[in-house]
Formats: C-alpha cells, sequence, structure tokens
C-alpha cells in the first residue's frame, strides 16, 4: 500500500468526437446526417486561440517547411471539448485518440501540465517511454494539481515516494538511456518535476503492463488510477471489481483514511469520483 | 427495405454510442465455479511494484516460466490442488498458473469487517472481483 494524501484538483471534463462517419447507402447517410444535426456538432463550435497551436511532431519531414519549436509552458489551445466549461463535467468521453506513434492526444489534463513550466518535457519524456501524455498529465492533474508539492513522504507533482521514485528513475534509464542526459541526479531529482516526470511515466507504463497481464488488453488511466495510487497489490483488484464492491475490501483503514475514502464508498463511486477529476483523459489509454 | 431501415437505425444508434462515449465500470455476471479466493501475505501486501510479488509459474516447479504477477487476491483451484508446494490458480486472463502455496492465506476483507469476495465472470468476459 502507498498511503496518500492527495489534495486533487477536479480538472473539466468533456465529451470527445470519437466516431467516423461509416460509408453506407443513403439512408444510412441521411441517418447520420440525422445525427449530425441531432448532437452537438464538435467542429461547428468556434476555438478561440489564445496561444501558438500544438506542436506538431511529423512522421516524415517535409522538404523546405522549417523547424518550428514551441517554448515550454506554452498552454494547449486546443483542449479535446472546446464547448467544456470548467470543472463540471461529467467525465465522458473516450478521450479520442490514444497518442499512438507520438501523436499527442489532447486533454483538459494535457492543457493543464503544458502550462506549467516542465509540461513540454514532460510529454517529450511519457513519449520517449511510449506512454501516452494524456496519462501522465492525468496523474500530475489528480496527484497535485500538476503543483511541485513538498513538505512529506510523497513529494513532487506526481507525488511519489523516494524508493520508487528511484526505482522508476533506473528502470527508465535502462528502457531508454536518451533520458540519462535529461535527469537531475540523485533524490533531488525527486522535486524536479520534468524528472519526476520520467519516474512516473515509467511506473505508468510497468502498471499497464501489469495490468495487461491480468486481462485487461489495453489499460486506460482510470483501470491504472488505482495501481498509481496503492500499489499492484490492490491496484489490480481494484481495476478487476465490481462495480458495487467497497473500496474497504481492498484498502486498509489507514489507506483509507489517508485518501480520504469513506467507509461506504463502492468501486464504482471511486470509479465515478475519478473521473471527474481527470475528466476526458480518464478513457484515453495509457501506452501510446 | 425493411433490411436497409434497420441498418440505418442501427447505424445511427452505434454513431450516437461513439459519439457519446462514456467509461463503463464492471459488473460481476455469474461466479467462476471450482476457485476460492485467497489473500497473499502482509509481506506480500506491502509490494509497490509488480516484481517484489510471488510470481506466478506456468507449471508447479521453481525453474518453471514466469508468467505473471498476481493481484493482492489469488484464485485458488478448490478443492485444493497443490503440487510440490505450488497451488493451482486462476490467473485473470483466464489461464492456469501456479504460485508458491505459502505465500497464501485465507481470504477477509481488508477492513476486517463486512465483505466478501466471489471469483466472478465479468461483464468484460474476462475474471474479476464479485462481492
Amino acid at each position: 500500500m502507498k498511503p496518500r494524501l492527495l489534495p486533487s484538483r477536479p480538472a473539466s471534463a468533456a465529451l470527445a468526437p470519437g466516431s467516423r462517419p461509416r460509408p453506407g447507402g443513403i439512408v444510412v447517410a441521411t441517418a447520420c446526417a440525422a445525427a449530425l444535426a441531432a448532437v452537438p456538432a464538435f467542429g461547428q463550435v468556434p476555438v478561440t486561440l489564445n496561444g501558438p497551436p500544438v506542436q506538431v511532431r511529423p512522421y516524415v519531414p517535409e522538404p523546405g517547411l522549417p523547424e518550428i519549436t514551441i517554448p515550454q509552458g506554452t498552454p494547449n489551445p486546443f483542449p479535446s471539448d472546446p464547448t467544456s466549461s470548467g470543472p463540471s463535467g461529467d467525465g465522458s468521453g473516450d478521450g479520442g485518440s490514444s497518442g499512438g506513434g507520438g501523436i499527442v492526444a489532447s486533454s483538459d489534463a494535457l492543457s493543464t501540465m503544458l502550462g506549467t513550466p516542465w509540461g513540454a518535457a514532460a510529454v517529450a519524456n511519457a513519449q520517449a517511454l511510449g506512454v501516452n501524455p494524456s496519462a501522465l498529465a492525468a496523474t500530475c492533474v489528480i496527484e497535485s494539481g500538476c503543483q511541485n508539492l513538498s513538505g512529506s513522504l510523497v513529494q513532487g507533482a506526481f507525488q511519489m515516494m523516494p524508493a520508487t521514485f528511484t526505482a522508476m528513475i533506473n528502470a527508465a534509464v535502462a528502457q531508454n538511456s536518451a533520458l540519462a542526459s535529461q535527469i537531475v541526479a540523485g533524490l533531488a531529482g525527486q522535486m524536479d518535476p520534468a524528472t519526476q516526470s520520467i519516474a512516473a511515466a515509467e511506473y505508468l507504463l510497468q502498471g499497464a503492463q501489469y495490468l495487461q497481464n491480468q486481462g485487461i488488453a489495453n489499460p486506460t488511466v482510470l483501470d491504472i488510477r488505482a495501481y498509481y495510487n496503492y500499489g499492484p497489490v490492490a491496484g489490480g483488484q481494484i481495476a478487476k471489481a465490481d462495480d458495487s464492491v467497497l473500496m474497504s475490501t481492498y484498502l486498509s483503514s489507514a489507506a483509507m483514511q489517508a485518501n480520504n475514502i469513506s467507509s461506504s464508498e463502492t468501486v464504482g463511486q471511486w470509479r465515478a469520483a475519478v473521473t471527474a477529476k481527470i475528466g476526458n483523459a480518464a478513457g484515453q489509454t495509457v501506452m501510446s | 427495405m425493411r433490411v436497409i431501415k434497420i441498418l440505418a437505425l442501427l447505424g445511427f444508434s452505434c454513431f450516437l454510442h461513439s459519439a457519446s462515449g462514456h467509461v463503463q465500470g464492471l459488473k460481476a455476471v455469474r461466479p467462476i465455479p471450482g476457485y476460492i479466493c485467497m489473500l497473499l501475505t502482509p509481506e506480500d501486501e506491502l509490494a509497490t511494484v509488480q516484481s517484489q510479488l510471488p510470481p506466478v509459474l506456468a507449471a508447479p516447479s521453481p525453474t518453471a516460466q514466469i508468467v505473471g504477477y498476481p493481484t493482492g487476491t489469488v484464485f485458488v483451484k478448490w478443492p485444493s490442488h497443490n503440487i510440490g508446494g505450488y497451488a493451482e490458480m486462476l490467473r485473470l486472463n483466464w489461464q492456469v498458473g501456479w504460485i508458491d502455496a505459502s505465500h497464501l492465506r485465507p481470504w477477509h476483507p481488508m477492513n476486517n469487517q463486512n465483505g466478501k469476495c466471489v471469483p466472478s465472470v465479468m461483464s468484460d468476459g474476462n475474471p474479476g472481483f464479485g462481492g
């Protein structure tokens, strides 16, 4: 168990565009047109730009096109649902694409993380380890509001214990040696958010692989949340539990108290609460 | 024509469903007979990474291939099937595995009060924890 104090911040939630028109006959096309008329059209909602666009990472460079660099800390102007306003969302939505192949899947959590001075570095670190940046962003949002917190055993923007941080940094460098140059050495790295993002991304990756081994083919941010917070022993069970089971079935009284979970809270209620906090990143996959 | 209408309605409902995509929880559908829940030892419960857990092996032998690591609760074959100190168990991906029986103890909820554990087929078709 990893008892935690979780100063969670609510994040806005949104529906994400998750469908594609399918080929079919005239009737089907008409039905889809009717659907577009009935459902809020995501593409028709105006977006007000308040910063430069998200940096595109092309697979093949376009000849003659100059390289464009976006400064760290630039806010993400494209939240996945521009109609989302504030933290009152219901957390629904599949979050769109999973960020495969270096593509950054947008989310409200990602916007929050990119609003920090170290956010862009954290995105790059997640991608270097094959982790969806939105999954990493959702972790810092719910753990600390992406603030570099200190003062307890678990510290930093990703609220990791020192032993776990050290083990994950070592594992991450073993997996991708290029990350070594990005790291603030020793436990000092615990309070460097960019360095801690490497450890957190590695922990998410290992957790996703663990959940895959438990029969969850493509773990989501919601699936892995309990693993990150409580470790594999309880995390694996909560990810595979019926909504109606009490959280106290899997967590000690100390862990319940440390995380402000009431004795009557069910797994389903906990899932809903987590989803409300991390918004539209909840349904995104952990691995990119 | 009727078939086309049905297909159109089906496609329409699929479109609406995907447009309003949501995160669904799990529900236990039915128990899995022949297995009971057992807990790992208190020492195992301190694990923060999976490699600190007792491994699940492909065969009842210390030299057998490691096929994964358990959750805190293990679905153990019942009546018990132990060979050489290893207990047969059901992994959460439906595969059978073997775990060192010395790491197992009778199941109880962590709050030591209410709660039960029923090895169950879940709504996603995989094994999971019913209560």
